[in-house]
């Protein structure tokens, strides 16, 4: 019997991994495990034992099934892998090959700037406002304290437009987000903590001019804001936007819609390599809100008081991305818009 | 303004450096364009003695000289100047100097003869044409002083942007005054004679524009050139020297800031007069400047008529030549608005306007034309007589006097200071200042009728003290919520991220389109047109759409070669009666090819699948609109539709029309665009459908359906969708076939409906009811075959 065991054994293990395919393997499987197999056959033998011969022998017998079982398992498990490792070598293909063509969208750096602008000073407490582009002669200009005779208007290079506000004055083209501020005002009562973005037109074209660019324009109005709050609100501003403690320049400068008015400057470096020689760059005007402003929103002088500020929107997205052609911004030219647009995911990520 | 450090100190008792003068001038708020300090152009350029001159052995032309520039040792310089000799003092450029050609000066051999250092003609230095010769300079400066500083080219001039508020900094004298303030120095007094040799005719002044009106009239004169420094002086400052009339007053505009007219007294007949001009008078002024006026124009008549417009521009026949003997000299207070809006009106700047319309110093009047005078008998001739003084109206005005709370400074300015010290800054500029109360009671100088806040004297305190002291702080963040933005800035922001996210490269284009293109874009619509285009030919009107923009930055790119498959712009688009936002994307042809995918041209299918996609990403699904066939002027009448809810027109796509763009002149392959009205969507009811668990298995059935060609495959989907109601969960149109295989003016349309209940598994029969139901109801309405799989 135990001679015939070994044999069974020896024999079992051999054909076992001699078969070279899963077929031959199964062929191999039913001549031992089949109905008629010879190990099925030795355990059905078991019955007809005597208990102590059963016992004995049993327990042989099962080992010789459990041993060939497991090479059977292993053999078959080697015969798949082996059979899928050629299917996969056959299904080889060449990778180098292009992909599947998407086009990849970017946001224009203008947009972009205006809303991680918008994100830095909706942290500070900020609320949007908007306001119109085409302008009545009022909100653009005497409301903001610059009268017609005002030789501030000089510098505003206007752009007129045909139509006609109710007073019989040319309409125009914004030349500054400063409207909204007015706008504003006049339809919210103070305290007021709002920032507004938009185009505004200048009838300037040349190198470092478009007729065309965006501004920002905060405002704050409370009880109690002083200029060191506009100083500090500009400081954290712009601190926050270029990711790092930016030292600036604060100048007195003159605004007719401020009293006193300032504009900001803000040392760069003149090699962004060896970042230990710096120039001024000017970044934004701002001031106290002058009272005639305050009046002409109906705002009460003596209750309260606050500050503005403005900043171009091309100049902070130039500085902060490195390009140096205002005009490229307008001409809807890809290849430049794939360099310095912005992904959209970042705009949240960040 | 320009004005050099030279001119400063005639007002100016300093000893500051024209670095700290710029930057002082930074402090009070006078912009600092540019500091040219003259003297760098001529580093390492010093005095020489030429104690010798031999010839050179290799040359006929050069000499070797032996030169003393002050080192003990004197130095061996090779010059070919014919005018080189011994006993001549030069300039002598030494090794490290760089002459304004850009010539670096290092020691050389010349023919072999070692030259330590080049002797320098005029032009060399950048000193005028002449280079003939070296200079042959006349100076008490011993040799290896600095040629700059001994031949005064080491002044420093300043560019300054002033500020329209500070029309009494547009002169130097002011600009000193503010220094001072500043204590960077003291004012100089200054003293005039008062000449009165004979009597003159006096001015009048027939309106209240004109409130005062002084006169000087100068006789015997001989015109001339300007002596150097007077040139030297208004070349610094920008102007070029005429002849010493001229040159004066404009010295004088510069030097005090009162605009005075020099008229030659053969071409005027006295007494001269301002009025205001009638509604269309002629005015014929300087360089050709011909007017028609506009009542209210303030002029200056003499009895013959107009001969100058009043504070702006003299007249083309009555002002000062070469020949001039005797000068009428108008020294006069206009009215600043009037002088403002003169100027814009006819578009006429000029030095003088600049000085009347922001404002000047009325105590300064009779001052400038005296020492106008003065510098014509200074200058102009030997027998040179000055009238009196003649003048109408008055020079004394009324300021301000401001009630002023000194606590300001540090409740609005932030700025910690003493009263003793507001004061002190108040004072050290011309203010008048007298305790009232708790207050100060102060009263602004002549000179600065701008003033009239306390908040203008905060910022007068500030700027002197300087800004630096004001402690930067953060405002408390208000406890209160902060208000959400508004829609248009919700709509404006998540649009921009759609189509980004779907693949566009967002553009920004110009809002001023041809005038032709916006009339195609909105045929019959009242658009604005710009008044003063920056460009007449294509910058003209106001975009009522956003297309011809994306179709210009289309070409741009076809232009350098590049490809804009998929633009798209976020934007305010105008008619006369109003401004609303658009987002519009432009889908054009690519050239690209790629091995596996078929390349399409995009259609108004793929047009519609991306405003879809937009319109869902802000929550807006097909479901909730309607479609209709054509979008109007801009599109295909037969591949465009428009999107709308009821009546409310919310997005359209399709192909660009032709004529539109032949009208924006595209050359390209024909787009497809889409464009959705942001300030309509606001208006929108979105609906989004409530998420309801579905546990129980859909099933999905097909019917295809042979119907005439004119039925719309949308009509059917609809008949579809009512009749499985309210099984359907969602239904797919999966081919469309128009071809041999179907009669003639027929077309199959195929469509897989997916069948769900949220509580049951549908059975056969349930299943096979709506089915049937469906079948029946397209059979019946429009007339279709099923046809068999």
């Amino acid at each position: 019997m135990n001679e015939q065991l070994n044999t069974l054994h020896t024999t079992g293990l051999a054909q076992l991994s001699g078969a070279a395919n899963l077929e031959d393997l199964e062929q191999v499987r039913l001549n031992y495990f089949g109905k008629s197999g010879q190990v099925t056959q030795l355990l059905k033998s078991l019955g007809q034992m005597d208990a102590e011969t059963r016992k004995t022998q049993g327990a042989e017998i099962h080992k010789l099934r459990e041993t060939l079982q497991t090479a059977f398992t292993s053999r078959k498990d080697a015969l798949e892998q082996a059979e899928l490792d050629s299917k996969l070598a056959q299904e080889k293909v060449d990778i180098t090959l292009p992909g599947t063509a998407h086009t990849t969208g970017k946001m224009h750096p203008v947009s972009a700037t205006m809303i991680e602008l918008a994100e830095i000073l909706g942290r500070m407490g900020f609320g949007h406002a908007v306001g119109p582009e085409v302008e009545t002669d009022y909100y653009n200009f005497s409301a903001l304290n610059i009268p017609a005779e005002h030789p501030a208007r000089q510098d505003h290079d206007t752009f007129y437009v045909e139509t006609k506000d109710e007073e019989g004055l040319r309409k125009v083209l914004r030349t500054q987000t400063s409207n909204v501020q007015i706008r504003h005002l006049q339809n919210n009562p103070a305290p007021a903590r709002i920032v507004s973005f938009g185009r505004v037109y200048r009838h300037d074209y040349d190198a470092t001019h478009t007729p065309q660019f965006h501004q920002m324009e905060g405002l704050a109005i409370d009880k109690d804001l002083t200029l060191g709050h506009l100083k500090g609100t500009i400081q954290k501003f712009l601190n926050d936007f270029f990711g790092r403690e930016v030292t600036l320049r604060f100048r007195i400068h003159y605004f007719p819609f401020v009293e006193p008015g300032l504009e900001v400057d803000v040392a760069w470096p003149i090699d962004q390599k060896a970042d230990e020689k710096t120039r001024w760059l000017e970044v934004m005007g701002a001031g106290m809100v002058h009272r005639n402003v305050l009046a002409a929103c109906g705002v009460d002088h003596t209750q309260w008081q606050g500050f503005a500020f403005g900043a171009g929107i091309e100049r902070l997205a130039m500085l902060k991305h490195g390009f140096n052609d205002i005009r490229q911004l307008f001409t809807g030219r890809v290849d430049f818009l794939q360099s310095y647009g912005q992904l959209a995911a970042k705009l949240t990520a960040k | 303004m320009k004005f050099s450090l030279s001119w400063l100190h005639d007002h100016l008792d300093t000893t500051a450096t024209g670095q700290q003068i710029a930057d002082g001038l930074l402090q009070l708020g006078h912009e600092v364009e540019e500091v040219v300090d003259e003297a760098a152009a001529f580093n390492n350029v010093v005095i020489g003695y030429v104690k010798e001159r031999v010839q050179h052995p290799d040359a006929d032309k050069l000499g070797v000289c032996t030169v003393d520039v002050g080192e003990g040792a004197d130095r061996q310089i090779v010059c070919g100047a014919p005018n080189v000799r011994g006993g001549l003092t030069v300039a002598v450029a030494l090794e490290g100097a760089t002459l304004p050609n850009g010539m670096k000066i290092e020691p050389r051999k010349v023919r072999g003869v070692t030259s330590n250092g080049m002797i320098c003609s005029a032009a060399e230095l950048g000193l005028g044409d002449d280079h003939s010769g070296i200079m042959e300079l006349e100076t008490h400066a011993k040799p290896g002083d600095s040629f700059a500083e001994a031949m005064s080219h080491n002044d420093v001039v300043f560019d300054l942007a002033l500020t329209p508020n500070r029309g009494d900094c547009f002169n130097v004298r002011g600009l000193a005054r503010d220094l001072a303030a500043l204590g960077l120095g003291k004012l100089n007094e200054i003293s005039v004679p008062k000449l009165a040799h004979f009597e003159t005719t006096a001015p009048q002044s027939k309106t209240e524009g004109c409130s005062y009106f002084g006169q000087l009239e100068v006789k015997f004169l001989k015109n001339q050139p300007s002596p150097a420094y007077i040139q030297r002086r208004l070349e610094q400052a920008g102007l070029r020297p005429r002849n010493i009339l001229v040159d004066i007053t404009n010295f004088i505009l510069l030097d005090l800031g009162q605009p005075l007219h020099a008229y030659d007294g053969a071409k005027v007949a006295l007494p001269l007069y301002c009025r205001e001009a009638e509604e269309g008078e002629a005015y014929a002024g300087l360089n050709d400047t011909n007017l028609k006026l506009n009542k209210g124009d303030l002029v200056i008549c003499d009895q013959n008529g107009i001969v100058g417009l009043a504070g702006i521009l003299g007249g083309a026949t009555s002002g000062v030549t070469d020949s001039t003997e005797t000068v009428i000299l108008e020294g006069a207070l206009f009215n600043r608005a009037q002088i403002a809006l003169t100027g814009q009106a006819h578009g006429v700047l000029s030095d003088a306007r600049t000085r009347f319309e922001r404002g000047v110093d009325p105590a300064t009047v009779d001052l400038a034309l005296q020492r106008a005078a003065a510098m014509m008998v200074e200058f102009a001739g030997e027998h040179v007589q000055v009238s009196s003084l003649a003048s109408t109206g008055t020079t004394n005005v009324e300021t301000a006097t401001i009630d002023f709370n000194p606590t300001m400074v540090q409740t609005f300015g932030g700025l910690e200071v003493s009263v003793k010290r507001i004061t002190e800054i108040l004072q050290s500029l011309g203010f008048t200042v007298a305790q009232n109360g708790e207050n100060l009671s102060v009263t602004a100088p002549t000179w600065r009728t701008y003033m009239s806040t306390p908040e203008d004297l905060v910022e007068e305190v500030v700027r002197v003290h300087g800004l630096d002291d004001v402690q930067p702080v953060l405002p408390a963040l208000p406890l209160a919520p902060q208000q959400p933005a508004p829609a248009r800035v919700q709509f404006d922001r998540a649009m921009r991220t759609a189509l980004v996210q779907a693949g566009a490269m967002e553009v920004q284009t110009y809002s001023f389109i041809p005038q032709k293109v916006a009339q195609a874009c909105a045929p019959g619509v009242a658009l604005i047109e710009v008044a003063n285009p920056i460009d007449a030919a294509t910058m003209t009107t106001m975009r009522p759409s956003l297309l011809p923009g994306l179709l210009m930055a289309a070409q741009e790119n076809t232009a350098h070669s590049d490809e804009a498959t998929f633009i798209a712009e976020v934007g305010t688009v105008f008619t006369a009666q109003e401004e609303r936002q658009h987002a519009a994307f432009l889908l054009t042809p690519s050239s690209q090819r790629h091995w596996q995918q078929q390349s399409t041209a995009p259609d108004v299918y793929a047009a519609k699948g991306r405003l879809l996609q937009a319109l869902a990403a802000l929550g807006v699904g097909e479901h909730t609109l309607q479609i209709e066939a054509d979008a109007g002027a801009l599109a295909h009448p037969g591949q465009s539709f428009k999107l709308k809810q009821g009546k409310l027109v919310v997005a359209w796509a399709g192909s660009v029309h032709p004529s539109v763009l032949k009208t924006a002149n595209y050359k390209g392959k024909a787009p497809v665009f889409g464009c959705i009205d942001l300030t309509a969507l606001e208006k929108v009811k979105a609906r989004a459908p409530k998420y309801a668990p579905m546990d129980y298995p859909p099933v999905t059935r097909d019917l295809a359906f042979v119907v005439p060609a004119d039925v719309t495959a949308g009509d059917i989907q609809r008949s579809l969708t009512n009749a499985a109601k309210p099984l359907l969960q969602s239904i797919n149109l999966f081919d469309m076939y128009q071809g041999e295989q179907i009669a003639a003016g027929h077309k199959s349309v195929a469509f897989a409906l997916t069948l769900r209940s949220a509580d049951r598994t549908l059975s056969e029969d349930e299943i096979t009811e709506v089915m049937d139901n469906c079948v029946a109801t397209v059979r019946k309405n429009y007339n279709a075959e099923l046809r068999e799989a």
